[in-house]
């Protein structure tokens, strides 16, 4: 399933290229509406934090939805079972979520003249939050691939979902921008990777419920 | 009811507790009861159990909205503004969007079967970040710190004697008229959902068909007949 996402993926370039695009375009918008004035670490991550829960939410749910638009979702209900469909499509997301994460983080950083005092963390947290989003946001476009109106739908169920796990997500990327204590951070960093784990645990199980014909 | 102490700008303000506090409680009560069913429907695939979770979610939907309503109030009179941003209000808000969205993700299906699939499994997967909004958030220290609601009015034996009767009293009333409703609830879609499958005439309460979508109409003169006498 990831080598024919992969293969779909280079074939077209749209899916990563767009979401890269946004991203970039979100930042560059964010630092832009600063108007050059400094932003507070707490603040500078609550910003990453929101572009990166957009970015995800319209980049992501086309994974499904394209299988339906294209009419290849029976073609994968034959030849797949549902467990390596919904990995393949998870770790797939993932892989387009942490390049667009990093970019985004990355590029607004250097933009707002924010100081990462500590990368290691700041790399930590992104690649958990991007995980978990990803896992998420997967889940959720695999509900809503069915529907009506499915492009909208499947951001409008999964934000209030993954809004509480953006306060975890400020909240321990704080620390690596200069603000709060390690021992302040750390439960956060925990409680991103033990909802991204929950999410991949669960993830598959729920999948096949909705998945079968 | 007498006065209470307390830093309130008047008040008989106290006594929203008794409509507040059971509201809330009532509305957690009909989320995990929805949670349950949206589970038992995953594992069993009955009708009945995607009825009971529909109708528990919009009890719980009706008891936070109301809950929400009577803090806003609070908030008003004893604040000076509808909206205070406070910790407490937001993860509130937050648990009110997921039961929308619940609702909205209903909506979005016409077929039955994948409606309630895909509404049980977006149930199931809220209850790690509603556990978290209800029990976990208001708890942190550095929300305890900020927020102004009150948050030991119990645990720190502050509702007693009169207050306590008539807050119990409130709270029994609640949940008894809301079981009552509830089950009448269950009991109109019971009823709603055979006539739809027995006739195949979407009469009352029935949802507008999807676009595209061909509701199933009988053709044969007995059929025709039948529902005439309807």
């Amino acid at each position: 399933m990831l080598r024919k996402e992969l293969a779909c993926e280079f074939r077209s370039k749209s899916g990563l290229a767009t979401a890269m695009y946004f991203a970039t375009v979100t930042v560059i918008a964010l630092a832009i509406a600063s108007f050059g004035r400094s932003v507070s670490g707490g603040l500078a991550a609550g910003i990453i934090w929101v572009a990166l829960l957009f970015a995800a939410v319209v980049s992501l749910p086309r994974s499904f939805v394209s299988e339906e638009e294209q009419g290849t979702a029976d073609l994968l209900r034959m030849l797949a079972t549902p467990v390596s469909v919904f990995w393949g499509k998870a770790i797939f997301n993932f892989m387009v979520m942490a390049v667009t994460g990093l970019l985004l983080a990355g590029v607004y950083v250097q933009m707002a003249g924010i100081a990462v005092t500590n990368w290691g963390t700041f790399a930590l947290v992104l690649i958990g939050g991007c995980g978990a989003l990803s896992g998420t946001v997967t889940l959720c476009s695999a509900l809503v691939s069915q529907a009506q109106n499915r492009g909208v739908l499947a951001g409008a169920i999964a934000l209030p979902l993954l809004i509480p796990f953006v306060f975890l997500g400020v909240a321990a990327m704080r620390f690596s921008l200069g603000e709060g204590s390690w021992s302040g951070s750390w439960p956060s960093i925990l409680g991103i990777y033990l909802y991204a784990v929950a999410g991949y645990s669960v993830g598959p199980i729920f999948f096949e419920s909705v998945w079968k014909p | 009811m007498p006065d209470v102490e307390g830093p309130f700008q008047r008040q008989e303000l106290a006594r929203i507790i008794f409509f507040h506090l059971p509201c809330a409680f009532a509305g957690t009560i009909f989320y995990f009861v929805a949670a349950w069913f949206s589970c038992r429907y995953l594992g069993r695939r009955d009708q009945s159990s995607d009825i009971r979770a529909a109708a528990a979610n919009e009890m719980a939907l009706v008891f936070f909205g109301l809950t929400m309503v009577t803090g806003i109030l609070f908030s008003y009179v004893q604040w000076g503004a509808w909206w205070q941003s406070d910790p407490r209000q937001m993860s509130f808000l937050l648990v009110l969007l997921i039961q929308s969205a619940y609702v909205l993700l209903r909506l979005a299906f016409s077929d039955p079967a994948k409606r309630a699939a895909s509404a049980a499994v977006y149930n199931a997967s809220s209850v790690l970040p509603v556990l978290f909004l209800i029990f976990v958030f208001p708890r942190l220290p550095q929300v305890l710190q900020v927020s102004q609601h009150p948050s030991n009015t119990i645990q720190g034996g502050l509702l007693r004697g009169e207050y306590a009767y008539c807050f119990l009293a409130v709270w029994a009333l609640i949940l008894i008229y809301s079981f009552w409703l509830y089950s009448t609830r269950i009991r109109v879609e019971t009823i709603s959902r055979r006539l739809e499958v027995d006739d195949g005439i979407l009469g009352i309460g029935g949802a507008a068909a999807g676009t595209g979508v061909v509701r199933p109409v009988s053709v044969s003169d007995s059929d025709r007949e039948k529902a005439e006498e309807h």
